[in-house]
C-alpha cells in the first residue's frame, strides 16, 4: 500500500508539467486564456521585427553621429514602413536585407558596412563570410550586428584582422536603445588629431593628466572610439550653464 | 507621457539576504518559462481558431488521464472544466463537488490549492529578471499627469528588451534612472555615472536639508570617476597612490606607514599632502613659482 502511494506521489510531480495549461484552461474568471504555439510564434515575430527596427534606427543614428551619410527617411522610418519593407508575408525580418554602407561626410573614398548576422551566434564562418563581402567592396571598416552572442574565436578574428579591417561588434540587445538620447549622457564630440594637439597645447596637459574614458565604455563603443582618441563631453552645469570636459580614450 | 524610475534597496540584513537568494534561485528555475512567457505578449489574446481550442484541450486531456490514474473524464468548454474522478470505482465526480470529495484513507492527497499555487508561480506570464517589485507614483508636470516607477531590483538591459517591443514604448527609456551606479556605467557609460553619483550623494544631503555646494559634489563625481571606471572615494580608492604621505595623511596611518616601510616605498614630495607632512611649500597654487627680483646693488 504505502509503495503504491509513492509511486501516486511521483506521478502528480510529473503531472505539473502539464498543469500550467491546465489551470490556464480552468481559470476563467480571470480572463486569461493561453497563448497557443501558432499565437506565440506570431508574436514573438512581432516582438523581433519591432525590436530590430529599433535596432535598425539605432545604427542608422550611431552611423550618422560618426559622421557618415545617413538620408533622414531611414532614421525616421516608422514600424509599418519597416515591416512593409524587411518582413516577408510570416512576419520574419530578413536580416540580410538589412546590411548596408555609406560613405564618410569629410572623405566619400571612407566607405562602412553594417552587417546583420542571421546566427544567433556568431562562430569564425560568419566573420569570414564579412571579411569576404569587405573584400569584394574593398571597405575597410565593418560593423558586425548579432542577435545572440558572440563566440571567443570570432572576437579573436576582429583583433587579428586589426592592421587590415577596423571591425566592431555590436549585439542586438547593445542597440535596442540608442544611448546617447538618455537624458543622463551629455553631449559627446571626438576630437580629430589636430584639435586634440590644440587642447593639449593649450592647457599644458599631458595626455595621462586628461581624464580617461574606457574603451569597452558603451558611449566609447558607440562612436568607435580608438585608444588615444579625445571626446569633448559638453556637460550641464548648475553655477555657469554648459562646460566643456574632455576624457581621453584609454 | 510615463518614466521610469529604477530604484533598488541594499538588502544588507542576514536574515533578509537569505531570502533574497532563495528568491533568486527560484528565479533562475523559473528562466525556462521565462523565455516563453516574455513573448507572449499580452494577456488577453482571443481564441482566434476553435480547432486549435479542441486540439490543445485534446492534449491536456490526454496527458492528464495519463499522469493521474484516478481521472475518468476530462472536458473543458468555454464555461468550466470537469474532471471526472474515480474514487473507489464507484463515485465519478465532478470539479464542483471537489470540495466534499472523500477519498480512501490509501489515495495520496491530492490538494488543488497547493497545485494550482505552485503552478502559478511556475506560469510566467511576463518578467524583467532581477525586478521583483514595483511601485508606481504620480506626478504632476505643466497640468500633465507624469507616472514614475520605482523598482526593487535594476535590470536596465531587461528594461530595455520591454521597452522596445512594440512601436510604442510603454516606458520612457531615455529616462531611466538607478541608484546602481556601476549598472549605469556598464550601459549609458562613464558620464552617466559620473551624473548618478552627482544625484544620489546631492539626495543623501537634501534628504537632512544640508546644503553642500554641487561643485564639491562634482569634485567627487569628477575623481571617482577620474579613471573611465568608478573607484571609491575613501582609503581603498586611494590605496594605489604613489604617494605613501598622502595615503598615511588620511587615514589607517599606521597601517600605510607599515606598509610603504615593508616594501621600501618612497615619497617624492610632489603631493600637497606629501609636501605638509614635511613643512615645505605645496606645489600648487603660489607655491607653483619663485619670484625673482632684482635687486639694485648698492654700489650704483
Amino acid at each position: 500500500m504505502k509503495d503504491e502511494s509513492k509511486e501516486s506521489r511521483a506521478e502528480l510531480e510529473l503531472d505539473f508539467e502539464h498543469l500550467p495549461l491546465v489551470v490556464a484552461l480552468l481559470d476563467q474568471n480571470a480572463h486569461f486564456t493561453v497563448c497557443w504555439d501558432d499565437t506565440l510564434t506570431a508574436m514573438a515575430d512581432q516582438d523581433e521585427s519591432a525590436r530590430l527596427w529599433k535596432v535598425n534606427r539605432t545604427i542608422h543614428e550611431l552611423v550618422k553621429d560618426r559622421g557618415y551619410q545617413v538620408s533622414d527617411d531611414e532614421i525616421h522610418m516608422d514600424l509599418a514602413t519597416f515591416r512593409s519593407h524587411y518582413a516577408n508575408q510570416t512576419g520574419v525580418v530578413d536580416r540580410s536585407q538589412l546590411n548596408f554602407f555609406t560613405n564618410s561626410q569629410v572623405n566619400p573614398q571612407e566607405q562602412i558596412f553594417i552587417f546583420f548576422s542571421d546566427e544567433r551566434s556568431v562562430g569564425v564562418k560568419t566573420m569570414r563570410k564579412l571579411l569576404g563581402i569587405l573584400e569584394d567592396k574593398n571597405i575597410q571598416r565593418g560593423i558586425i550586428i548579432f542577435p545572440g552572442n558572440m563566440t571567443p574565436s570570432a572576437r579573436k578574428v576582429i583583433v587579428a584582422m586589426a592592421n587590415m579591417y577596423k571591425l566592431e561588434e555590436f549585439s542586438e540587445s547593445d542597440l535596442l536603445v540608442n544611448i546617447t538620447h538618455h537624458t543622463l549622457v551629455p553631449r559627446h564630440e571626438v576630437l580629430t588629431p589636430e584639435q586634440k594637439k590644440l587642447l593639449l597645447e593649450r592647457y599644458r596637459l599631458k595626455e595621462t593628466q586628461l581624464p580617461r574614458i574606457q574603451l569597452a565604455d558603451p558611449v566609447a563603443r558607440y562612436y568607435g572610439l580608438r585608444r588615444g582618441q579625445v571626446v569633448k563631453i559638453t556637460r550641464p552645469s548648475e553655477t555657469s550653464g554648459r562646460y566643456a570636459s574632455y576624457r581621453i580614450c584609454f | 507621457m510615463a518614466t521610469y524610475e529604477d530604484d533598488d534597496e541594499d538588502e544588507d540584513e542576514d536574515d533578509e539576504d537569505d531570502g533574497y537568494l532563495k528568491e533568486f534561485g527560484e528565479d533562475e528555475i523559473e528562466a525556462a518559462y521565462a523565455s516563453a512567457g516574455e513573448e507572449s505578449n499580452s494577456e488577453d489574446i482571443k481564441m482566434t481558431d476553435a480547432d486549435s481550442l479542441a486540439k490543445e484541450v485534446s492534449v491536456v486531456e490526454q496527458s492528464f488521464i495519463e499522469h493521474f490514474s484516478y481521472t475518468t473524464s476530462f472536458t473543458f468548454n468555454e464555461s468550466g472544466c470537469s474532471i471526472g474522478l474515480q474514487v473507489k470505482k464507484q463515485h465519478v465526480l465532478t470539479m464542483a463537488e471537489l470540495t466534499y470529495l472523500q477519498f480512501g484513507s490509501e489515495m495520496p492527497k491530492l490538494l488543488l490549492v497547493g497545485i494550482v499555487e505552485k503552478t502559478c508561480l511556475k506560469t510566467v506570464i511576463r518578467e524583467i529578471p532581477g525586478i521583483t517589485d514595483c511601485f508606481k507614483s504620480k506626478e504632476e508636470k505643466d497640468g500633465e499627469a507624469v507616472y514614475r516607477l520605482a523598482t526593487n531590483g535594476s535590470n536596465i538591459p531587461g528594461l530595455w528588451q520591454f521597452a522596445c517591443s512594440d512601436a510604442d514604448s510603454l516606458i520612457d527609456e531615455h529616462s531611466i534612472q538607478s541608484n546602481d551606479i556601476y549598472a549605469i556605467l556598464t550601459t549609458y557609460g562613464v558620464e552617466a555615472a559620473r551624473a548618478t553619483i552627482l544625484r544620489e550623494v546631492g539626495g543623501v544631503f537634501d534628504v537632512y536639508k544640508i546644503d553642500v555646494d554641487s561643485r564639491h559634489l562634482e569634485l567627487i563625481a569628477d575623481y571617482m570617476t577620474f579613471d573611465g571606471g568608478y573607484k571609491p572615494f575613501n582609503r581603498s580608492g586611494i590605496s594605489n597612490n604613489p604617494s605613501p604621505l598622502l595615503k598615511a595623511s588620511y587615514e589607517t596611518t599606521a597601517s600605510f606607514l607599515s606598509d610603504a616601510t615593508l616594501h621600501g616605498d618612497f615619497d617624492d614630495l610632489t603631493t600637497p599632502s606629501g609636501n605638509i607632512v614635511a613643512g615645505r611649500l605645496s606645489l600648487t597654487g603660489t607655491g607653483v613659482f619663485d619670484i625673482v627680483t632684482p635687486i639694485e646693488s648698492s654700489r650704483a
